[in-house]
């Protein structure tokens, strides 16, 4: 994790290994170990086909 | 409409085919960043407006007039270069009336073109001073300003800004923005910053390989890019992307899997992807938020996923 005053930065460990970048404003009080949920709005979300085009979608996935 | 156009332009160096056949249209008093890795055209591409190039193939065109076999003095623009290209033993005011002496101006049209020119600049106090005795910043504002006088239909500017320090850039940036409020006129601006680009530019031109892979605002790149590589190269830190397989779609909606067992419901516009497809999906750094506990019955709507394990490092 970085520490840059204004923002932080968290780099998390999914399953299977994946490393995650995520910004947070101000200092985060996660430390290092932590075990934290993350959410993620569709909409915030970018989906590219296997040719690294983007495919597009509209605004919100209705909640179930 | 349209002020500058680019037609199908292409250049080859030897054999390698390193502008790839360039289309773009530049509006009037619009400020036009071309931004891309090393390598992917930018400066050749400045290059070639400028007339500094010769183009293999296509045409130029700038305010209604066909540049493309027109001399560089002639075309109208004036380009700014990285590495300024002052004249070591020439004031500043001299370096700024350089090319104005050299066609013979009058006298006193060079005095009011200086003067406005170091009055924008602020310049004033050191218009006797010679290169060597400014800063990277004042060396830039001279280089800046020899382009100023020359009253140019088009400014083009390479990299203007890379050697400066990060407060310095910042302060040039403002400034050149400023500048281009004040003037009105079209300015092609490259870099490989993407602060600069994102800050700057009206519209941004994204080049990869010698061709265009995306045109548009800098918001509209950022937040619809045409493409991963758009999506990759702009923002910091970068965008996070992992290969994934999408598990279904019903009624338009795809549904795919995320780290760590959740899924994330999006409603497709098209047919464009179905079942089994390998895709990539992407999420940017500051989208995520960051909770310990489960999300509230209000956030319903977002996808939450199990979870992670901050990394130690």
């Amino acid at each position: 994790m970085e520490h840059l005053g204004a923002e932080t930065l968290l780099m998390l460990k999914t399953e299977g290994d994946i490393t995650l970048m995520v910004k947070v404003d101000g200092v985060s009080h996660v430390r290092s170990g932590d075990s934290v949920s993350l959410g993620v709005r569709p909409e915030a979300c970018q989906l590219f086909n296997a040719a690294g085009k983007t495919v597009v979608f509209s605004a919100i996935a209705s909640p179930e | 409409m349209t002020y500058v156009s680019l037609e199908n332009i292409a250049k080859d160096f030897g054999t390698t085919r390193v502008i790839k056949g360039i289309d773009l249209s530049i509006e009037q008093g619009e400020f036009v960043v071309f931004v891309g890795p090393s390598g992917c055209g930018k400066s050749t591409l400045l290059r070639l407006i400028a007339g500094l190039e010769q183009m293999s193939e296509g045409r130029l065109v700038i305010d209604g007039r066909d540049m493309t076999a027109v001399d560089s003095a002639n075309r109208g623009v004036a380009m700014v270069f990285q590495s300024y290209a002052l004249y070591p033993h020439m004031t500043v005011a001299d370096n700024i009336t350089f090319g104005m002496r050299m066609n013979r101006v009058d006298k006193a049209i060079i005095a009011e073109r200086l003067e406005r020119a170091a009055t924008m600049l602020h310049l004033q106090p050191y218009l006797d001073r010679k290169p060597a005795h400014l800063s990277g910043g004042q060396r830039q504002r001279v280089a800046i300003g020899r382009a100023i006088v020359r009253d140019p239909s088009v400014f083009l500017f390479d990299e203007p800004l890379s050697n400066l320090d990060a407060a310095l850039r910042h302060e040039m940036r403002v400034e050149i923005l400023k500048l281009h409020k004040s003037l009105g006129s079209t300015m092609i601006y490259v870099t490989h910053d993407q602060v600069e680009a994102m800050t700057m530019a009206d519209k941004i031109v994204v080049l990869n390989g010698g061709h265009i892979e995306q045109v548009g605002s800098p918001l509209d790149l950022y937040l619809k890019p045409a493409n991963r590589f758009v999506a990759e190269f702009l923002g910091s830190p970068k965008i996070n992307c992992f290969e994934t397989v999408v598990q279904a779609v019903d009624k338009g909606v795809a549904i795919l899997p995320l780290p760590g067992g959740a899924t994330v419901s999006l409603p497709l516009d098209s047919a464009d992807i179905s079942k089994g497809d390998a895709v990539t999906l992407a999420i940017r750094p500051e989208h995520f938020v960051v909770g310990e506990t489960e999300p509230q019955k209000s956030k319903r709507r977002w996808s939450w996923w199990s979870t992670l394990v901050l990394k130690p490092c």
